[in-house]
């Protein structure tokens, strides 16, 4: 069980959840892939609350340094974790994230060329109505 | 009479750590050492505080800040409690005159800067400062699910953050064998030790944690 005195560890974590440097960030983005509650996030991981507490205000091991393995071991016997599912759990966060990423690039990118096009459509139309204002308003035009 | 830690030491070691970038752990460790105390510290002061998440949220916000920034803390002109001690009671007072401005004149609460002059040791609060007595809430939860004491002993060197060998290996009794065939019992006895963990670990003892 967790104590009374870790409230504000608690706050912590919550605060980190939200910077993705963090193993908070991770687990909460675990929970909200998996969908899982609280309870559901510990059973997946089988450690006490008050060591997936302590995990949540580990820095995030980077699965693109060399150091990868080391670094969730280091992180994995501090908090008693299997490194096994630590590494799976990290992996799977950082992949949603790059297809969330791609997503988004595609999204923005998509955005840009639509865009793009309906300022040269908008352009090509002002051209037109300019160049028929001009043809309308001078009577010599095209007479001679 | 047991010797008291040093809390300027703690602080420094722990610094360094994170600073240097080279452990992850580091965060977890500062957090678990300094929050209690620092909250502590801070109901001491604002003892007449109706909200005390308040000063959760002080402290909380203190150590947030300083792992986003911790080059911003100098060493040589403070200890890291005294630093952090002095932005947590920072963000509490702003936190108040925020409040007494939501709620004046009904029941305005009097907010003075402190000027306490946060000493190394004020009100022995390096006694909560052990380590080993942080790690001990986490034994005492261990022990039932491990009850062989070399295995606890070994369980307890993991949580206290010791990643070299050889402190396993004086314990685990195999100092005289071969480096690479050190490591590979060592890290069997570890995993075999989380896996105890897992395989025993009560679903229903658990609550809410982040």
């Amino acid at each position: 069980m967790l104590s009374d005195s870790d409230g504000a560890l608690l706050r912590l974590a919550g605060k980190l959840r939200h910077d993705r440097r963090f193993m908070s960030y991770a687990l909460a983005s675990f929970q909200h892939q998996e969908e899982l509650d609280i309870e559901q996030l510990a059973d997946s991981l089988r450690i006490p609350p008050v060591l997936l507490l302590r995990l949540a205000l580990c820095r995030r091991p980077n699965s693109e340094s060399e150091q990868f393995a080391q670094q969730v071991r280091e992180v994995a016997d501090y908090t008693l974790t299997d490194e096994g599912q630590l590494a799976n759990l990290l992996r799977q966060v950082e992949a949603i994230e790059k297809l969330r990423e791609l997503e988004r690039t595609t999204l923005n990118s998509a955005g840009e060329s639509l865009t793009g096009l309906l300022a040269a459509a908008r352009d090509h139309a002002e051209g037109e109505d300019e160049q028929s204002e001009s043809e309308s308003s001078d009577p010599d035009a095209g007479t001679d | 009479m047991a010797s008291r830690p040093d809390l300027k030491l703690i602080g420094a070691t722990l610094h360094a750590r994170l600073v240097a970038g080279s452990s992850l752990t580091v965060t977890s460790e500062i957090a678990e050492v300094f929050t209690p105390i620092l909250c502590k510290s801070l109901y001491r002061e604002f003892f007449n505080i109706g909200d005390l998440n308040m000063i959760d949220t002080a402290v909380t916000d203190a150590l947030v800040g300083y792992f986003a920034h911790p080059e911003r803390y100098e060493p040589t002109r403070s200890s890291l409690f005294t630093y952090l001690r002095l932005r947590a009671g920072s963000n509490l007072l702003n936190l108040l005159s925020s409040e007494q401005r939501h709620h004046a004149p009904k029941d305005s609460v009097e907010v003075e800067a402190p000027d306490t002059v946060y000493e190394e040791g004020a009100d022995n609060l390096e006694e909560a400062l052990i380590k080993r007595e942080l790690n001990e809430r986490v034994m005492g939860q261990l022990r039932t699910i491990l009850p062989n004491e070399l295995d606890q002993e070994l369980a307890s060197l993991m949580i206290d953050g010791v990643r070299e060998t050889q402190y396993y290996a004086e314990k685990l009794g195999i100092l005289n064998l071969p480096e690479e065939e050190k490591a590979q019992i060592v890290k069997r006895n570890k995993d075999r030790i989380k896996r105890a963990l897992q395989r025993k670990y009560k679903r229903e003892d658990r609550g809410h944690v982040v």
